[in-house]
């Protein structure tokens, strides 16, 4: 048997650089495994995804519904039949929290992706381009920022139609200012570098060298920036969901919450609150977790210290 | 017809002090195959004529006079041809190998970058793809840098690498003209002279036409066969680099090539001499010729009469009431 059959020859370019990130990869894995912490919030945070995929596999909806639950014992506590108990309605509060987490990082996931779509489309723009364009831009962004957040989700929210596109639009459509503030300093700074001159000299033109040279390089920030956001998308639903201006035919944790209200925590019925409450906070904090040690694992400066 | 001609160029850049004139009128004939060299102190507006060649100032700079590359006047061309012009017409070698290369791209994307620019929109294939890749090999085994580098990013790759790399990306689109604009500032000096021979080599094999931009006049003398001094935003002296370098008619070349040492002569070893003062600054320009305040041979007519380069001998220009015959 010849030695090159045994061990197949990789030289070629593709296969090299293949190899060479899926080297990079691995090492990226291995040193983001060495966090336990941030192996535990991982793994909680794929539990409660999982959770979200599999519940219309393993439940129906209508089962929860105000309607045919007549025969369910209500405010009763946690049992054999009913994990996590019923709420005054007799709805079982296991289903209400499985279904409540799809919602939850649905919004989460979708209101961050919109937030950061916005906020890095107009910091970019303002920082390259300067002049009228920037100035504009800043001003509007500036009046974003100064309005105080909760009451112009709040208008928004009411004059809008009750439902989870809603929602994310309201989320969305407040928090972006800060990436953008973010990213457009970022840009100012690449845009003065002696490559994008020399870009330019290439015969580049603008929408090349922000796509080719300036976006690169603001993406790490972009990145650490989307971590941090989504656990303050989920508390937004959370909190609009509470204050009741979440769509009231979905499920969600703030729903929840807001359904069984200080009925709940009067009569000491801990099931309707505890559960939600947790899942929520432990989402949260998985990311917080998660997005510090991804931040350390991709920032060789971080890692060093 | 000549690749490069710049017609009575000024360039003034607007700033919050007021305009800087960097660049005051330069007349400077490139033809098929030259090599001219540009030289001069830091500041007397050297890179601002390479930045002006491909309409590289920054907005709001002012610019009169005409640049024409193969005839074409830059100023005049719209957005597109000035685009299609750029790197085809003419390339830069820019100074700073590590600050113009985008350093969370690969060496060899950024090779492909300018072919792919210049390549029509029909070859956006895989076909192409393809072969902008093998392009991009062919230059950089040209350049001495093994093909499978490409994949590597600029922090990886030495000094003298990165320069070659963007010797190889400046001869990406097949130029007429190459702009060198001091391409061995931050080497040490082996690796400046393969540099140097490789640019030697590129150009003789390619027939381009070499600006080469430096302070450092024996490298010029060693490249190009003509040589300008500037001082202050002006040629002040040109003719055959041999000429210029051995017998200096203005006083500014003169002090410049006596700021050499001569290796093995001890006599300029013991005494080295060097050239007092500052260049001026380009928003207060001394009246009169514009370096009078620091010319040991300066007569009370200097401080008024600006004397305009004029014919020497053959070839020969300087710009000194000294030197020559008023026209």
């Amino acid at each position: 048997m010849s030695l090159a059959a045994e061990h197949p020859v990789h030289d070629s370019p593709r296969s090299i650089r293949w190899a060479r990130r899926r080297a990079s990869a691995a090492d990226a894995w291995g040193r983001f495994r060495r966090d336990r912490m941030a192996l535990l919030a991982f793994a909680v945070l794929a539990a409660f995804v999982l959770m979200a995929f599999l519940a219309p596999f393993v439940s129906d909806r209508a089962d929860f519904s105000a309607i045919n639950t007549g025969d369910n014992p209500t405010n009763h506590p946690p049992d054999g039949q009913f994990l996590l108990g019923t709420d005054s309605l007799g709805r079982s509060m296991a289903l209400q929290v499985l279904w409540g987490a799809r919602v939850s990082l649905f919004v989460g996931f979708a209101a961050t992706v919109l937030m950061i779509g916005i906020g890095v489309a107009v910091g970019l723009a303002a920082g390259f381009f300067g002049g009228w364009t920037d100035a504009l831009l800043m001003r509007i962004t500036d009046w974003f920022m100064v309005i105080p957040f909760l009451p112009l989700a709040i208008v928004l929210a009411t004059i809008l139609e009750r439902s989870l596109t809603t929602i994310v639009m309201v989320i969305g459509v407040t928090s972006w200012p800060s990436t953008a503030r973010l990213v457009r300093s970022q840009v100012l700074s690449i845009r003065e570098r002696l490559y994008v001159d020399r870009a330019r000299a290439l015969g580049a033109g603008r929408l090349h060298i922000v796509g080719r040279h300036i976006l690169p390089n603001v993406t790490p920030l972009i990145l650490a920036n989307t971590t941090l956001a989504v656990p303050i998308a989920i508390l937004t639903e959370t909190t609009l969901s509470f204050l009741g201006l979440g769509d009231p035919t979905q499920v969600s944790w703030g729903g929840i919450l807001e359904s069984v209200g200080t009925t709940a925590v009067k009569a000491g019925y801990w099931w309707q609150y505890l559960p939600p409450g947790i899942g929520i906070v432990m989402v949260v904090l998985a990311f917080t977790v998660i997005g510090r040690a991804l931040e350390a694992v991709l920032d060789p400066r971080l890692r060093e210290r | 017809m000549s690749v490069l001609e710049l017609r009575n160029l000024h360039v003034t850049y607007r700033t919050e002090g007021g305009l800087v004139p960097a660049v005051r009128g330069v007349n400077l004939v490139l033809e098929e195959g030259d090599t001219v060299g540009l030289a001069g102190e830091s500041g007397c507006g050297k890179s601002t004529i390479a930045a002006a060649v491909l309409r590289l100032l920054p907005r709001g700079t002012e610019v009169t006079g005409a640049v024409l590359l193969d005839g074409e006047d830059v100023y005049s061309m719209k957005p597109g041809r000035l685009r299609a012009v750029r790197w085809t017409g003419a390339a830069i070698v820019f100074q700073g190998a590590l600050h113009s290369l985008n350093p969370v791209r690969r060496v060899g994307q950024q090779i492909e970058e300018a072919i792919v620019l210049h390549s029509s929109q029909a070859a956006h294939s895989a076909h192409s793809a393809r072969s902008a890749r093998a392009r991009v090999g062919e230059l950089l085994e040209r350049v001495g840098i093994p093909a499978a580098n490409a994949d590597r990013y600029p922090h990886q790759m030495s000094g003298g690498q990165r320069q070659r790399v963007l010797i190889a990306l400046a001869l990406a689109c097949d130029p007429k003209v190459l702009i060198a604009d001091e391409p061995t500032t931050a080497l040490d000096v082996m690796v400046q002279a393969q540099v140097l021979a490789l640019l030697e080599e590129l150009q003789r094999e390619h027939g381009l036409s070499l600006l080469f931009i430096t302070h450092d006049l024996s490298v010029l003398t060693h490249t190009c066969q003509r040589l300008a001094v500037m001082y202050a935003g002006r040629i002040v002296e040109e003719g055959s680099s041999s000429e210029v370098f051995t017998h200096p008619q203005h006083p500014y070349s003169r002090a410049l090539t006596a700021a050499f040492p001569t290796i093995g002569d001890l006599a300029s070893r013991m005494n080295p001499r060097g050239l007092a003062g500052d260049p001026p600054d380009p928003s207060a320009l001394p009246a009169g010729c514009s370096f009078h305040p620091r010319c040991a041979v300066a007569t009370p007519e200097c401080t008024t009469v600006d004397i305009a380069l004029r014919q020497v001998a053959v070839g020969r220009r300087a710009a000194c009431v000294h030197v020559g015959v008023p026209a």
